[in-house]
């Protein structure tokens, strides 16, 4: 409800602003602009973001599936672990724009460079984090498993691995904004279809109402697939709100 | 029985504890008390089989300990509760590890401890002190012969201390456990022990071992052995000081 209530008021100011300034809306356009543009051709844009949508939550998916074998195949031994945790980080520290034009010469245009630019930007903070969840079970617990004997397995399945899913969630929220990131970043370097395509059309034709439009779906993508994460974290692990 | 012979522990240069001889009888009651960093953890843990001695030999019904047994549990400080698991489901987590049916010994255990209302809730609704109930009723699940209790009572309340303390010298009469427990408490000592063995300071030796002749059931505050109470109270502090 308080989330409504601020995009209210950033849109009022948004609007107030290209009234106020005398904004040419070549430039900026105002909210009017930008939703008269949508309904002139609803069918369009909703197809488009429809194509984005989908490259985001496929190569999300495989980010999710990916980074959490991987995580647990680190995890399970302190000294691969330790191994990789350096070489994860270089890793992750390249900035995953500049392979862009790169997997364009690969993979040229087409699903597959956007959806392998969406995996590779969001699936190392899925690693990182389960990574670090799993390896912070508490001194303690520790302790417990061990006087109990508990097999390794035992050990991760009843204690490690719940114990590590909220700071997973927070790797999975970080990671949200990234897919949809990196799938636009895919479709500006090779525009066919998808926000990110009409974005560098509209560029081309100078239609930034067009653009605006695309930039808002972008931003209610975003926010949806957020939410939906955190619904699934609201399932998956109601005890961590209130611990 | 546990026997102690000669137990001695070091951490690289660091000698935690230096030959250790004590010998705990079946249903008996010891508490282990002394300074800070004194090696009282260490002692338990290598009882536990969580650490072998680098010195000595310690058995339990003559079985040198060489791992954690199942007859043997546990109780830290912290409860160490699994946070997303209800208590009941806490309490049964031993029994699971192990492949047992437990449920019934569950339901009595927390029967026993009043917490048979609160099963089905999370420890974070829980008090400190009815956390730790929790975590004792976790190691009672193993129908243990020997229970090591390692400052279980420290990060509560006084008053809530105190209540515990009593209620598990009831459970120890009931049970016949033995138990080895570690407390920087004289008070606590006296009321529940059968002999509390004074640690030096490190590395670790047995200074003494006084018998506490008080018969049982004890109770804290005014009782009929007050001038025993007391003389084992001076002992005690008088031999840390
Ligand atoms: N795993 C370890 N590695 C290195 N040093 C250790 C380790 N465990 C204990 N020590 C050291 O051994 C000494 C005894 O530790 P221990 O925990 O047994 O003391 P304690 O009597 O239980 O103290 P406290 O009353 O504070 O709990 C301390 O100096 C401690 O720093
Ligand atoms: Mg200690």
């Amino acid at each position: 409800m308080k989330g409504l209530l601020g995009a209210a008021i950033a849109i009022a100011l948004w609007w107030g602003a290209t009234i106020v300034f005398d904004i040419d809306p070549f430039y900026v356009p105002s909210p009017g602009d930008v939703v008269e543009t949508f309904w002139s051709t609803p069918g369009f844009l909703l197809g488009e973001t429809w194509v984005t949508a989908g490259r985001v939550l496929i190569g999300f998916g495989i980010a999710v599936a990916g980074g959490l074998a991987v995580a647990v195949a680190l995890a399970a031994s302190r000294t691969v672990e330790q191994m990789t945790m350096p070489v994860l980080a270089a890793v992750n520290a390249v900035p995953k724009v500049a392979l862009a034009p790169l997997l364009l010469v690969w993979m040229g245009f087409g699903n597959t460079p956007k959806i392998v630019m969406v995996v590779l930007v969001s699936f190392f903070p899925i690693v990182v984090a389960t990574m670090s969840g799993l390896s912070s079970t508490p001194a303690e617990l520790r302790k417990l498993a061990r006087v109990l004997r508990s097999s390794w397995w035992q050990t991760f399945v009843k204690v490690r691995l719940p114990w590590a899913l909220p700071q997973i969630f927070v790797g999975l929220k970080v990671a949200t904004p990234l897919a949809i990131i990196g799938a636009v970043i895919g479709e500006v370097v090779s525009p066919d279809r998808g926000l990110g395509s009409v974005i560098t059309g509209s560029g081309a034709s100078a239609d930034t109402p067009m653009a605006f439009a695309a930039l808002v779906l972008l931003a209610l993508a975003g926010v949806v697939l957020f939410y939906l994460v955190a619904a699934v974290e609201r399932v998956v692990i109601p005890w961590s709100a209130a611990v | 029985m546990i026997t102690v012979d000669g137990a001695a522990r070091s951490f690289g240069t660091l000698e935690a504890l230096a030959d250790v001889t004590l010998t705990v009888s079946d249903g008996e009651f010891v508490t282990l008390i002394g300074r800070s960093g004194c090696g009282k953890s260490t002692l338990l843990n290598m009882i536990a089989g969580l650490l072998p001695p680098t010195r000595g030999t310690i058995t339990i019904d003559g079985t040198p300990v060489t791992s954690p047994r199942r007859d043997v549990a546990m109780v830290f400080q912290q409860p160490a509760l699994l946070p997303w698991r209800s208590v009941e489901a806490n309490v049964l987590l031993p029994a699971e590890i192990f492949g047992w049916n437990a449920a019934a010994e569950a339901a009595q255990l927390l029967e026993m401890t009043g917490l048979a209302e609160f099963r089905k809730r999370r420890p974070h609704e829980l008090s400190g002190g009815m956390q730790q109930r929790v975590a004792l009723c976790r190691a009672l699940i193993q129908k243990p012969k020997v229970l090591l209790m390692d400052e279980p009572f420290s990060a509560l309340d006084a008053l809530t201390r105190e209540e515990l303390a009593v209620e598990l010298q009831r459970i120890h009469l009931d049970l016949g456990t033995t138990i080895v427990f570690v407390t920087h408490s004289i008070q606590e000592a006296v009321l529940l022990a059968d002999r509390v063995a004074v640690l030096s300071e490190r590395p670790g030796r047995i200074r003494e071992i006084v018998k506490i002749d008080i018969p049982r059931p004890r109770t804290f505050g005014y009782n009929a052995h007050l001038e025993a109470v007391a003389s084992a109270s001076a002992r005690l502090h008088s031999l840390l000081h």
